[in-house]
């Protein structure tokens, strides 16, 4: 196969997007070398600011057309209608468009990742100019897309509520195939220094009711363990900000901002546990990378966040403040059961591998080139 | 002429500038040239002999305007192109000077389309601003535009000495945006579009179809189509047979051919029927709806709601401040960024006739709300009010007429 590959969104300061793509990448690539791959480093109406910051990927087979160590723009990728495969570099038989879009690829057949439909569950968890983009791109792949991957059964099941029995009568492929940890750490004996919360600084995270939640523990808790947030800046957080900055100063809270994915395995082995109370996920990637560093996992059950956690977490109630205290005055206080915890989470999340992720996808690519293009269905 | 000349040296009447050399032919202003006309004629029919005007245009709108000026007011063609002016009503004045309104005796200017391009001192400026989409909705413009749109309001507000909205939520707006004193400003809420003659091959078509909802806006980015349209697909998988059609008034543009594949890719398209915007069709098709949804994320006016209150049409419309102003009680509420409050919302709409009759009753009740003699009537206060301060006392003298 020659595979086409959207790795735009790794070009900037990678969040969830950007780190899939560079891991599915390099699993694929690893899994497969007898398969072309061409890396797109721009893609569609991604605009790349600077290629080098990219995934970089030196492997025979492996093509990356707009890459350059000078940094000099290259053309941009083509994307008239009407374009032919031809008119990619590589000429790929299938292409991955992994940054909610689906540009017109001529007759390489397309695959468009869905990683959650928040946007049209929870607008107001988003900005406007986000909503729209992520709207307008999966409008664009029900015309346009061969395939759709999702990275959760769950997102899967939340795009069928919106577009009920779209994906049968149009006879589009679809799968969910879910995601990895990129980190591991063995689990420490002792306990750690900090409870963590990981994920930008966003409305859909919830963390204004982690902070009641942390504002309830910090009357109740006889050991006071504060809060480190790891996550980029985010959006729509202004009053969370301002929480968080009169918080900091009793040593209740601890605004780490991004954390480079070197130092993740540290904070999270050494942390007393994560709390990950979001109300909405297209996966929930640090509930598992908690899971693979020996971090016990306080979690809201929400939507993909079950099948990631399972019975190995401790599952609260998002909209409570409370139940979110009770789970870490337990967790705190009960050795035995942390333990157990541990465990149960490592134990779990050896079911999720990048391995796997990456043979699934390349079966699903194989699926769809035995399939009439998108085009000839409508 | 000599009548206006007359009426203004004996100071019988409040002689008022408008600044009408911004309006364009075309349809391009939307619901607000209408609206703006009626206004005016409304202002002329209680003022009667107390007020005139003097109108200033450009040639290719003289004919409209000439339309709604009476015997006693003036028409001034700012512009050298066009046909001769008809005596005795109008006169050319290609090049203007900066002080001209002093030198025809005018009390007031009244700028209806933000421009105050003749403003000039010792005669003081109303102005109505009525669009802030380039700060309420910021995505549906360039860069340009908005740059553009927010330097006319700077100017727009520097020069006017007091600052007429088309609501109360234009009012908080622009207090909230441009940090205008609430003193500078007013409302008035503008009159909807008389009832014209509906289409009869529209109507024609109609009455072969069974209820439909209807949504006339054209495709800009905040009147949110995309997301209509996906809540239409999901409706009709909740609704099945039963489901009422889809009716989408727009001006044919590039993103209309978007809106087409969109709702192809849904297969929706059976169902979804754009007829045009030509105003007649538009009317035949308004009326007869079973009801209106009005899922836009910004309004600064909103005439199709009006004119679905007045119609007996039942609402369905979101959260935007000004939408919710007109509408209030009178409209089912959803919420415009999700296609599945959207989707139940027709659901409820479209099988739910009690509900559709009393919707229809609210809307009647709250007509009552927006008279058009009442803001009329506010609009001559506030013209009055300005123009009997002293410092704007009438400069007639070496008056041309």
């Amino acid at each position: 196969m020659k595979i086409g590959f959207d790795v735009a969104q790794t070009c900037v300061t990678r969040t969830g997007c950007g780190w899939y793509a560079d891991a599915l990448i390099r699993a694929m690539a690893a899994a497969a070398p007898e398969n072309e791959y061409y890396l797109y480093h721009r893609f569609g109406r991604w605009k790349s600011t600077d290629p080098c910051q990219g995934t970089l990927l030196h492997q025979p087979g492996v093509h990356m057309p707009y890459w350059s160590p000078e940094n000099t723009p290259p053309a941009a990728h083509p994307k008239k209608k009407g374009a032919t495969n031809a008119d990619l570099p590589g000429s790929p038989d299938i292409v991955q468009s992994n940054s909610f879009q689906a540009p017109a690829v001529g007759s390489a057949r397309l695959v468009v990742v869905v990683y959650d439909v928040s946007f049209w569950v929870y607008p107001e968890f988003t900005t406007e100019a986000n909503r729209q983009a992520c709207q307008r791109g999966v409008c664009e792949a029900l015309d346009r897309a061969d395939g759709f991957l999702f990275i959760s059964q769950s997102s899967m099941e939340e795009f069928e509520r919106i577009l009920p029995g779209w994906l049968e009568r149009n006879h589009r492929l679809a799968a969910a195939i879910p995601l990895a940890s990129r980190i591991s750490a063995e689990p420490k004996e002792e306990p750690g220094a900090y409870w963590l919360a990981v994920g930008s600084l966003e409305p859909r995270k919830n963390y204004g009711t982690l902070l009641s939640a942390m504002e309830l523990y910090w009357k109740r808790s006889s050991r006071r363990i504060p809060l480190h947030l790891a996550g980029g800046k985010g959006w729509c957080n202004q009053d969370l900000l301002a929480r968080i900055a009169a918080l900091k100063k009793t040593g209740m809270v601890r605004l780490l901002n991004y954390v480079a994915d070197e130092a993740l395995p540290e904070l999270y082995a050494s942390a007393m546990g994560l709390i990950f109370p979001s109300w909405y996920e297209g996966f929930g990637l640090p509930v598992l990378e908690a899971m693979q560093c020996g971090c016990p996992v306080i979690s809201s059950g929400r939507t993909s966040l079950s099948e990631v956690g399972g019975d190995a977490v401790m599952t609260i109630g998002p909209e409570s403040p409370a139940s979110i205290c009770e789970a870490m005055l337990r967790m705190e206080s009960d050795a035995a059961f942390r333990r157990c915890l541990v465990a149960a989470a490592k134990q779990r999340a050896e079911r999720f591998s990048w391995e796997a992720t990456a043979k699934a996808t390349l079966d699903f690519y194989r699926k769809i080139l035995t399939q009439p293009p998108a085009s000839l269905k409508r | 002429m000599k009548e206006a000349r007359a009426l203004i040296e004996t100071k019988a009447a409040l002689a008022v500038a408008v600044d009408l050399t911004p309006l364009r032919p075309d349809g391009s202003h939307g619901g607000l040239k209408p609206a703006l006309f009626r206004l005016l004629s409304e202002a002329m029919e209680q003022a009667g002999r107390t007020l005139v005007f003097l109108f200033l245009a450009n040639a290719a709108t003289r004919d409209e305007v000439r339309r709604l000026a009476r015997p006693q007011d003036l028409l001034i063609c700012v512009e050298p192109d066009g046909p001769p002016p008809e005596a005795p009503l109008e006169f050319w004045l290609p090049d203007p000077p900066s002080d001209f309104l002093r030198w025809i005796g005018a009390d007031l200017l009244y700028a209806p389309l933000g421009a105050c391009s003749f403003a000039c001192e010792g005669v003081p400026t109303v102005a109505l601003i009525a669009d802030l989409l380039h700060r309420d909705y910021p995505l549906s413009l360039t860069q340009a535009q908005i740059a553009e749109r927010d330097s006319s309001i700077m100017q727009t507000l520097f020069c006017a000495s007091m600052i007429q909205c088309a609501s109360r939520a234009g009012v908080e707006r622009l207090m909230a945006h441009y940090q205008v004193p609430e003193e500078k400003l007013f409302y008035t809420y503008l009159p909807m579009r008389e009832c014209r003659e509906a289409d009869s091959a529209a109507t024609d078509f109609i009455q072969d179809q069974g209820p439909y909802f209807f949504y006339p806006a054209d495709l800009w980015k905040h009147k949110n189509h995309e997301t209509l349209l996906l809540a239409y697909r999901l409706y009709r998988e909740q609704a099945g047979e039963a489901a009422w059609d889809l009716v989408l008034a727009f001006h044919e543009e590039n993103r209309a051919a978007e809106l087409r594949t969109l709702a192809r890719a849904l297969g929706i398209e059976p169902h979804l029927h754009c007829p045009g915007s030509a105003p007649e069709v538009w009317r035949a098709f308004g009326r007869h709806a079973g009801a209106l949804v009005f899922p836009s994320l910004h309004e600064d006016f909103g005439f199709p709601l009006l004119e679905a209150m007045r119609d007996g049409v039942p609402i369905l419309t979101g959260p935007d401040l000004f939408l919710k102003e007109i509408a209030g009680d009178a409209a089912y509420p959803l919420d415009p960024r999700k296609p599945e409050s959207i989707a139940s919302a027709l659901l409820k709409i479209s099988g739910d006739p009690a509900l559709r009759a009393s919707l229809r009753s609210r809307s009647r009740q709250r007509l009552g709300f927006f008279d058009e003699k009442t803001e009329a009537r506010k609009l001559l206060e506030a013209w009055n009010a300005l123009s009997g301060c002293p410092q704007n006392a009438k400069a007639l003298e070496g008056g041309a007429l």
